[in-house]
């Protein structure tokens, strides 16, 4: 009688462990391990695009002439293709200033969110936040 | 055996949960880097602009002023931890308050600016501290020489060259006077006035004018793609 019930209780351990087992083995393959490759993917990307495009001053000026296309026209080309994007704009005192929205359409499950803070070449020197959000597509 | 295995998960996830940790660790010192970059480019735009603004005739307090306003901005922005932006403007000798402007008569003509930073970033268990400098000169030299024609007539060669922290840099604009009596005049059409732009910074002007003096002076006027403005006179070597 108490064999059987050690038997059992072996029976039980053994299923649970099993149970548990799987789980973290599941969890470790769907980990967000490989969400972070892709979300460190998608901020280096989106960094280097606006490092790029402001590396002469030029996306201060874009934005102190409010040339949001150019912006968009411009990222369509640095960024890598299969990338979904939505550009913000904020002045210093962090009111948004794009009255048009900046990108092409933010589409993917996992959203990454890249902040440049951006100074102005002019002689007024003005200064702005881009908030740059990318995603996969697809 | 079941307390061994239990135990043996348990360390697992320890693991796994060390392991994710790095994953935000590097995350994180990503967008550190990032963030150092930024600031950086950021304070190289300020001290261009307000080295524009200088040399269109703004004050030398520009430079400061501006930066102080970066400083404020950037201390504002990180906000998972705290970012102290320090500058001090050179003060050594030609530089005042971090700007240097010389239109001398020489042939050089030299706008510039000079800062140096201290950025720290102070986050949970990160302290990073850089130190940087921008230093932002745009220099004009000119050369002119003339020849001798009928009554006061003048044939004048000018050669400009035009450097952005000591390499070749393009003109946005690029005027060029001669002086006759005290009056600083344009040569235009009438003057056969021609300018070739060698495409590397260099330009070489040419004119003819009635210049009734015996010495041919000449001036620069010249502002670069960053719209820095800088002057150079010379006077030209009779030929």
């Amino acid at each position: 009688m108490f064999d059987k019930k050690g038997q059992i209780r072996m029976l039980e351990a053994f299923l649970a462990v099993l149970v548990i087992f799987s789980a973290s083995i599941l969890s470790i393959k769907f980990s967000p391990a490989t969400n972070f490759e892709s979300e460190k993917l998608l901020s280096t990307s989106g960094m280097q695009a606006l490092m790029e495009l402001d590396n002469n001053g030029y996306l201060g000026k874009l934005v102190d002439e409010r040339n949001w296309t150019a912006i968009r026209e411009n990222l369509e080309v640095l960024l890598p293709a299969g990338i979904s994007y939505n550009v913000s704009v904020y002045d210093d005192a962090m009111n948004q200033i794009n009255d048009f929205a900046i990108g092409n359409g933010l589409k993917g499950q996992k959203v990454v969110s890249v902040e440049y803070p951006c100074a102005s070449q002019s002689s007024g020197c003005r200064f702005y936040l881009v908030r740059l959000q990318l995603a996969f597509a697809g | 055996m079941g307390v061994l295995i239990i135990a043996l998960l348990l360390l697992s996830t320890e693991i796994y949960v060390y392991d994710l940790g790095k994953a935000v660790d590097e995350e994180k010192q990503n967008s550190f880097s990032d963030f150092i970059l930024a600031v950086r480019l950021g304070s190289k735009h300020v001290v261009v602009g307000s080295l524009a603004n200088v040399s269109q005739g703004g004050t030398s307090q520009t430079l400061g002023i501006n930066l102080k306003r970066l400083s404020s901005f950037v201390g504002g922005l990180y906000q998972s931890g705290k970012c102290i932006l320090n500058f001090t403007l050179r003060e050594i000798t030609p530089y005042s308050s971090g700007i240097w402007i010389s239109w001398g008569t020489n042939g050089l003509g030299v706008s510039g600016a000079y800062a140096n930073f201290t950025l720290q970033l102070l986050d949970r268990g990160t302290d990073v501290n850089l130190k940087y400098a921008i230093n932002v000169t745009t220099t004009l030299s000119i050369q002119g020489t003339y020849k001798e024609m009928q009554g006061n007539s003048k044939q004048v060669n000018v050669t400009c060259n035009l450097l952005n922290e000591g390499k070749p840099a393009l003109a946005e604009n690029l005027t060029l006077y001669y002086k006759n009596l005290d009056d600083w005049l344009t040569p235009g059409p009438q003057n056969n006035y021609t300018i070739i732009d060698y495409g590397n910074g260099t330009y070489f002007m040419s004119f003819v004018a009635d210049i009734s003096s015996t010495t041919v002076e000449v001036s620069v006027h010249a502002s670069d793609q960053r719209e820095i403005s800088v002057q150079a006179n010379a006077t030209c070597v009779g030929t």
